[in-house]
């Protein structure tokens, strides 16, 4: 009601600010063109009283004034000062006032001068002048009075009007507009049964916008009526549906529920971890169990890449970008191969994991993972066993070997300070005890004893340093004291007691000789034999067997090189034939020869490493794929010659060469000047090495040195024949006279 | 039988890998040294499949791959040989169409898995060509 009311007085104001703006606007407009008018016409008047003055009365007045009639003069200026807008009148005798009438005005006026001229006697006669004053003042008061009675009748005529207009307007449309605005605002479902009847007669031939618009809304309501009846209905419908519907979606979810549960559990003691995530990388709400176990708690929203690298930005950069390169990959086989890349086994906190990465159907990516860890412990267990193994073989195996090898390494851990010899340079002594390290460490690697071996390889490698170092000898006996050689054998030895049992270690298989009473003993045999000649046969037999305790025979020392050298080119990836030493069988070396048939190691890893190619090699080179490796010695009066030749690559002059004046060991120009022999001889020169990479096996440049250090004590020499891609034979040649 | 194409600046690993094909069954239809040589010979002799080793003088593996898959539109079956340390090429040049890789030392059991993933007939070991319902046998 009150929103009725004050739209309606709204509209009323509207309509009276319309009606009053025209009306005045077209009242003044007409107002203005007709006062103009009138004024124009006042004015013209007033401009033509002077004219009738100029036509009419001058003659006349120039009569009066000549015949001096002031009384005449008086009555004509009267009459006319009566003419419209005149206010002043003067006549004038040679610029002096004669006659006046009216009042002289000081401003708002317009003057003019007129001549009283006389004709006499056919001249014309100037007596004086009139001096017109015109007003306009009066004219302009008539004008404001007639614009102010204008405005007062408008106003009373419009505003009447005005009224009338919106009587008119309300009873006929405002009443109406607002009963029905009544009526729709209070339009509401429940009451739809109520029509809009209007306070009005109803004629149904003359029907009026009102009534149609009255009508319409009455149709409206109708409509709405069967449309709500109708609603009613399908409600009611499906309403009854919706039930059926809970009903089936209630029993359906509680046997989804069922399943997930089912399928959650089975994730879940699956003891593997499933999770999922999109392109962001960070997980999915849904996982199972395992990947807490393995990757930590709270995975929800957590980056995924960041707890399987901890947080290794190129690991992690590589590892998006392949994820993502998978899934926008629409082959599925090249999809499958870019996830094939990523790491299928990662170390996360120290637990070893395998994981598998699927791509899902709605864009997501998906992670299976396996801890592996148990499996992965295993097989480093089994590789373990299988090495302590072989060292347990090996050393059963070669027994002798390993007795002499042990017994020798504990010698030389007695010895070791006394190699120092102040006399010699602090690096020469390092030299050699390097060499002699490296001895050990090959025949402890034939061996396998790892452990030992990588002992002895940190201390080579620390004396290497050493070198470098330039410190003095006191410091290399340090050094040395901190090495703890003695015990650079236990783990291995303990693991030889454990399986062998503490009696392999002491009680050797052979009874051990004082080499002294041997000595005693031969010489007695000899003295025995050269005071009755009638033994002398079974002397020498005794001579000879006593010889065999205190030697052995050539061909068993060497016979350790061709196992090793199988083992070695297994482990290069490379393969030989198996050989034989040959040569005389019942060949008995003097002790001396010992650490130098020892340390011929060192050329059949050379050979091993740089000689025989690998197999590829090998085929491109159109050779056998099996490499040879020979080895076969002959005495003769006075030499004893060992031979050891490979069919491998051969020594490379050129790289040989380039060596040699790289590491300065011979200056270019004298380089040319040397023989092939004597250039191929700088391969037993300490520090040096042909091959680039220094290996477990050789490389490190004294293994040939040490071998030349050895021959020079025997005043042996030693001979190289090589041939590019044929191969490389050393011939050593040892005086045995003098021995 | 395939007619493959092998590509490697290695002669050993060229012998090799004719090696491996002899055995599993293929014939080596031509070995190039390098990219240029490989796509004339791929333009000559359309092979059903190459073998192409990423590094090597002159054109490399990726490039020669790139031409070979505009020339055959995509259709060519190429199979990069690979070494440690080059995830970042393979992944390359798989998404310019090859359809494998090996990574290096090859073997036998490499290159037919990987054979066997483009043609899945030639997945069982002894080169018999499987009908539909062996292959279920073997799937399922």
């Amino acid at each position: 009601m009150e929103l009725g009311n004050i739209s309606s007085k709204r509209l009323t104001l509207k309509l009276i600010i319309y009606i009053f703006t025209f009306s005045v606007f077209f009242t003044l407009l007409q107002s203005g063109i007709d006062l103009k008018q009138e004024y124009d016409n006042k004015i013209k008047e007033i401009n033509n009283s002077v004219k009738i003055i100029e036509d009419n009365y001058l003659l006349k007045l120039s009569l009066t004034f000549w015949s001096m009639d002031n009384t005449a003069l008086q009555l004509e200026l009267n009459s006319l000062i009566k003419l419209p807008g005149v206010a002043y009148l003067e006549v004038l005798e040679e610029e002096k006032s004669y006659i006046t009438i009216g009042e002289r005005l000081t401003h708002d006026f317009k003057e003019k001068y007129l001549n009283l001229n006389y004709n006499h006697m056919n001249s014309v006669v100037n007596m004086g002048k009139l001096y017109i004053q015109l007003s306009y003042t009066k004219v302009e008061e008539d004008i404001i009075a007639d614009i102010i009675s204008i405005i007062i009748k408008e106003f009373i005529k419009y505003f009447a009007l005005t009224l009338i207009l919106l009587f008119v307007v309300h009873q006929l449309i405002m009443r109406h507009l607002i009963h029905m605005a009544e009526f729709v605002r209070g339009f509401q479902v429940r009451n739809l049964n109520d029509p809009l009847i209007l306070d009005k007669k109803l004629n149904k031939k003359k029907l009026d916008v009102i009534d149609d618009v009255s009508m319409a809304i009455n149709q409206m309501r109708n409509k709405l009526l069967v449309f709500i009846n109708q609603k009613e209905e399908v409600q009611k419908e499906l309403k009854e549906l919706n039930q059926t519907l809970e009903q089936k979606v209630k029993k359906r979810t509680t046997d989804l529920t069922l399943k997930t549960n089912r399928i959650t559990d089975l994730l879940n003691n699956a003891a593997q971890g499933f999770l999922s995530f999109e392109k962001d990388f960070l997980v999915d709400d849904e996982y199972s169990v395992e990947c807490e176990n393995l990757l930590g708690k709270d995975l929800k929203g957590k980056d995924i890449t960041n707890l399987l690298f901890d947080g290794k930005s190129d690991k992690i950069d590589f590892f998006k970008e392949t994820m993502i390169d998978a899934l926008n990959e629409e082959n599925t086989l090249t999809s499958s191969l870019i996830l094939s890349l990523l790491p299928s086994e990662l170390i996360i906190n120290k637990r070893a994991v395998s994981i598998d990465y699927k791509i899902l159907s709605n864009n997501k990516f998906m992670m299976i993972l396996t801890n592996i860890t148990d499996k992965k412990k295993l097989q480093i267990k089994i590789k373990r066993e299988q090495l302590i193994l072989k060292m347990i073989v090996s050393i059963v195996s070669d027994s002798v070997q390993f007795y002499e090898t042990k017994q020798n390494f504990e010698e030389f851990c007695q010895d070791s300070l006394l190699y120092i010899n102040s006399k010699n340079t602090s690096a020469v002594n390092a030299n050699t005890i390097h060499a002699l390290f490296h001895t050990f460490k090959g025949l402890f690697a034939q061996l396998y004893m790892r452990d030992t071996v990588k002992r002895l390889h940190d201390f080579e490698s620390k004396i290497t340093d050493f070198i470098e170092s330039k410190k003095d000898n006191n410091d290399l006996k340090n050094l040395i004291d901190s090495f703890d050689l003695i015990n650079s054998m236990n783990e291995d030895l303990k693991i030889v007691a454990q399986t062998l049992g503490e009696k392999f270690l002491t009680e050797h298989n052979h009874i051990k000789i004082d080499e002294a009473l041997i000595n005693k003993l031969e010489n007695k045999i000899v003295l025995f034999c050269s005071l009755d000649n009638k033994q002398n046969e079974e002397c020498k037999e005794i001579l000879n067997d006593i010889k065999k305790i205190k030697n052995k025979s050539l061909q068993y020392y060497l016979s350790i090189y061709p196992k090793l050298c199988q083992q070695l080119c297994l482990s290069l990836n490379k393969s030989i034939y198996p050989f034989e030493i040959s040569g005389e069988r019942g060949f008995f070396v003097p002790d001396n020869f010992k650490p130098f048939i020892n340390s011929l190691i060192h050329v059949f890893r050379n050979s091993c490493d740089h000689g025989i190619e690998t197999k590829e090699c090998r085929l491109a080179l159109q050779k056998d794929e099996i490499g040879t490796i020979h080895c076969d010695f002959k005495k003769t009066k006075d030499t004893l010659t060992i031979v050891i030749s490979d069919d491998g690559k051969g020594l490379d002059m050129t790289s040989l060469k380039s060596k040699i004046v790289r590491n300065s060991l011979v200056s270019q120009e004298k380089l040319n000047k040397l023989s092939t022999s004597e250039i191929q001889n700088y391969i037993f020169d300490s520090n040096f090495s042909t091959n680039e990479n220094i290996t477990h096996i050789s490389g490190r440049g004294v293994g040939l040195a040490s071998v030349k250090t050895e021959l020079d004590k025997l005043n042996g020499i030693v001979e190289v024949k090589s041939e590019v891609n044929k191969g490389t034979s050393f011939i050593f040649m040892l005086p045995m006279k003098n021995n | 039988m395939l007619n493959v194409l092998v590509v490697d600046d290695s002669l050993a690993i060229r012998i090799k890998m004719k090696g491996f094909l002899k055995k599993l069954g293929h014939d080596i239809v031509r070995e190039a040294k390098e990219g240029k040589e490989a796509i004339q010979l791929y333009k000559e002799y359309a092979p059903d499949l190459i073998t192409m080793d990423i590094s090597m003088p002159g054109m490399n593996g990726v490039d020669a791959l790139k031409e070979i898959m505009e020339i055959s539109n995509r259709e060519a079956n190429v199979i990069m040989i690979t070494a440690n340390g080059q995830d970042g090429i393979v992944k390359d040049a798989l998404k310019l169409g090859a359809k494998g890789y090996i990574l290096k030392p090859i073997s036998k059991e490499k290159l037919q898995d990987s054979i066997g993933q483009i043609f899945p007939e030639y997945f069982c070991s002894d080169n018999v060509l499987l009908d539909d319902n062996d292959l279920d046998d073997i799937f399922v």
